[in-house]
């Protein structure tokens, strides 16, 4: 069936296990210090999210180009799932005075969750909708062909011919930014794991 | 008539007086980081006196925010739009006009602010009438940009042509509501007075400063390589997901604050996600360079632009890491995050419009840049003073908030006193980067009155230069 093998259904089907999932997150307008769990699902949704993008865009070597039409756009509501659900349990379990709790309260926090979750996802449904239909979304890839001769002359270095070894270069901006990434990283965990016991953040 | 109608005119008037904003602009930063390190600088100085750190900053931030970088964005957006739509741009006349009342407004933010009238919230510190008169601005230049398009002769858009449509129709909501509607008297108050201020002041970063800079690495990158981009599909990806997931991600500025615990989770969450468009731009970025890294030796415009790729990297790598929240509650308020926004505003932004400045303008004026060697001056001594900018204020961010953490109150004064080299090493950078920029306002005067001419040719005829 064609609707089963939409990247559309992959998505709903990720949305309705949501709705299913969480059935307790609460919030509170008081915070310190919490988990970082979110990072950690955010990380895997990333991952999973971006690799199955690639996928059902065609974007992966040609030998895993078939593994990637099939399962991409599972890997990306996977991402979906994890993401949204995280958030959900980070929140819950995030919260400071749960047991203090006002369920009210935190029914009223779910509530405006999920009615931000849904105002947005309507506008951006909305926005998607009249976009397929004015046919703008099928827009190919012939346009880049046209911005290179649209009258406006490129620089001498686009037809200068390129010299063995210089794709080498790519490295430097790529060691540039692993190192950054280190360091950056480095620094962060460093302040974190060397703080007092004492401290009060 | 008294505004020119000639094509190109408005473009290349943004372009001119957006430097000259840059210049004062860096000037007022150069002066609060000296502010910050000999603070008593202009005690008793008669008027100098009255310029303290609280006055200096805002006129700082705005003058580089709405002078400088939106400046050039407008000349920017005049300069790839036509060429994107294959027709002239709609209105030289008004595009002219927008110029002319850009700098009138800008002379009206600096001199407000240095008076003192401030609104009190981040980057929307001018006083509300100018607010109005920002709209105008916005309003006069977007509407030469869609009608520009309106009357399009290339039916498909190219990528770049998305993000700054996408930019033109998401910006006037986000200045207007984050504004508090541009109200006198901000009716909003409190919390939710915060809430609506970063919606607002993150958004303009996510909604305006990103996307036209974006826009613009698509397009010279074909245009600089030869190559044309690596993926459409992948770009539109990119460009879809920067418009869904930014919106919610203001209450990251907020973090641990008291603000809803959800809504901070909300923004964690797609602060992280994020990483996804950024990362189509870097995928796009090294699929389109592929096998013509050799012209990164000759092109100063590339060595930019290769460089704000590799701090667009850093910036968004570090963004989702400080909205965590216990990442926040070290590095929040701290130098840090002074470091996170140059390196996106100066590092990225700022050195994609060197770029475009270095690609648009010959083609504008019909005149080769003056001095070769003079640009080659500007993108090291930029690189250079830069790195040292934000370096010291990365580490001296990390310092400071370990103090804090590790002393709180008892000894304040000591993170201050711990905070000197940083700053000193901050002002050094500075100095670096606007004389850096003073070497490329003389060579781009100089190009104008001497430059030599520039044919649609030269293309060929460097090669030839080049030698291959
Ligand atoms: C000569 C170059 C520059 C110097 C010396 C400089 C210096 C400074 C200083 C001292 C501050 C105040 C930081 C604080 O409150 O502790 C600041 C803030 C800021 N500057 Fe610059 N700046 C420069 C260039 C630029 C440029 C070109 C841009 C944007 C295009 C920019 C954007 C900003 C922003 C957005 C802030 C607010 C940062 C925050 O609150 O986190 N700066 N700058
Ligand atoms: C993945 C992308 C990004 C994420 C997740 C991110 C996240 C953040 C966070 C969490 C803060 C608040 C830090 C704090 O106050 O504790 C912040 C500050 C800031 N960010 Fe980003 N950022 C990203 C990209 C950018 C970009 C592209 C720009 C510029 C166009 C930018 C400009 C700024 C500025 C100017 C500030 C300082 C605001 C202030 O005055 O306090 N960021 N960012």
């Amino acid at each position: 069936m064609r609707w089963a093998r939409s990247p559309g259904t992959a998505v709903l089907a990720a949305l309705l296990g949501l709705f299913l999932l969480p059935g307790q997150a609460a919030a509170s307008h008081l915070s310190g210090g919490e988990s970082d769990l979110m990072g950690i699902y955010g990380g895997i949704a990333l991952v999973l999210g971006f690799a199955g993008l690639l996928g059902v865009l065609g974007l992966v070597p040609a030998r895993w180009r078939w593994r990637g039409y099939r399962w991409g756009r599972w890997l990306l509501a996977a991402g979906l799932l994890i993401l949204v659900a995280g958030g959900f349990h980070a929140a819950a379990i995030g919260t400071v005075e749960r047991q203090v709790g006002d369920a009210a309260f935190g029914r009223l926090a779910t509530q405006q969750l999920l009615g931000t979750l849904v105002v947005f996802g309507a506008f951006w449904g909305g926005v998607y909708f009249l976009a397929r239909r004015s046919g703008v979304l099928n827009m190919g890839e012939s346009v880049k062909y046209a911005v290179l001769r649209n009258g406006d002359p490129p620089e001498w270095t686009a037809f200068r011919a390129e010299r063995p070894g210089e794709q080498r270069l790519m490295w430097v901006p790529f060691a540039a930014m692993g190192i950054l990434a280190f360091f950056f990283t480095a620094g962060v965990l460093f302040a974190i794991l060397r703080l007092p016991p004492s401290a009060r953040l | 008539m008294m505004f020119s109608n000639v094509e190109g005119s408005a473009s290349r008037n943004f372009f001119y007086t957006a430097v000259i904003w840059m210049a004062i602009g860096m000037s007022f930063g150069l002066f609060a980081a000296v502010l910050l390190v000999v603070p008593d600088l202009v005690k008793n100085v008669p008027v100098l006196e009255y310029f303290t750190f609280g006055r200096v900053r805002p006129v700082h931030t705005n003058l580089v925010l709405f002078g400088w970088l939106s400046g050039a964005y407008f000349a920017t957006l005049f300069y790839m739009v036509p060429r994107l739509a294959g027709t002239p741009l709609w209105s030289e006349r008004l595009g002219n006009f927008t110029v002319l009342f850009y700098n009138l407004l800008m002379t009206g933010y600096a001199v407000t602010l240095l008076m003192g009238m401030n609104m009190g919230r981040e980057y929307a510190e001018s006083t509300w009438v100018l607010k109005i008169l920002t709209v105008v601005l916005f309003a006069l230049v977007f509407l030469n940009v869609l009608m520009t398009f309106a009357n399009r002769k290339e039916k498909e858009l190219y990528v770049t042509a998305w993000y700054m449509l996408g930019a033109v129709f998401t910006t006037p909501v986000i200045y207007i509501v984050g504004n508090q509607f541009l109200l006198p008297n901000n009716p909003i108050t409190g919390v939710n007075d915060a809430v609506v201020n970063w919606f607002y002041g993150h958004n303009i970063l996510g909604y305006w400063f990103t996307p036209i800079g974006v826009g613009a690495v698509y397009y010279l990158l074909p245009k600089l390589t030869g190559n044309p981009v690596w993926s459409h599909k992948l770009s539109m990806i990119g460009f879809w997901m920067l418009m869904f997931v930014y919106g919610p991600t203001g209450a990251h500025h907020l973090v641990n604050g008291p603000v809803p615990y959800w809504l901070q989770t909300v923004a964690i969450a797609f602060s992280v996600c994020l990483i996804i468009p950024v990362w189509t731009v870097l995928t796009n970025f090294y699929g389109t360079m592929n096998g013509r890294w050799g012209a990164l030796k000759e092109s100063v415009p590339l060595k930019f632009t290769v460089s704000a790729m590799v701090f667009y990297f850093i910036t968004c790598f570090q963004g989702p890491m400080q909205s965590l929240r216990s990442v926040s509650s070290i590095v929040h308020f701290t130098n840090w995050v002074v470091g996170h926004a140059h390196l996106a505003l100066v590092g990225t932004f700022s050195f994609i419009m060197f770029a475009t400045i270095y690609y648009a303008l010959p083609r504008l004026i019909n005149r080769e840049i003056w001095s070769a060697k003079l640009m080659d001056w500007h993108f090291w001594l930029s690189l250079i003073g830069f790195t040292l900018f934000f370096v010291s204020l990365t580490i001296g961010g990390l310092v400071q908030g370990s103090d804090w953490a590790a002393n709180q109150s008892a000894n304040f004064i000591a993170s201050v006193i711990n905070q000197r080299p940083f700053n000193i090493a901050r002002a050094v950078g500075g100095a670096m980067i606007l004389g850096a920029q003073l070497l490329f306002i003389f060579n781009i005067f100089k190009t104008a009155t001497a430059g030599r001419q520039f044919s649609a040719d030269s293309a060929e005829a460097g090669s030839i230069v080049a030698g291959v």
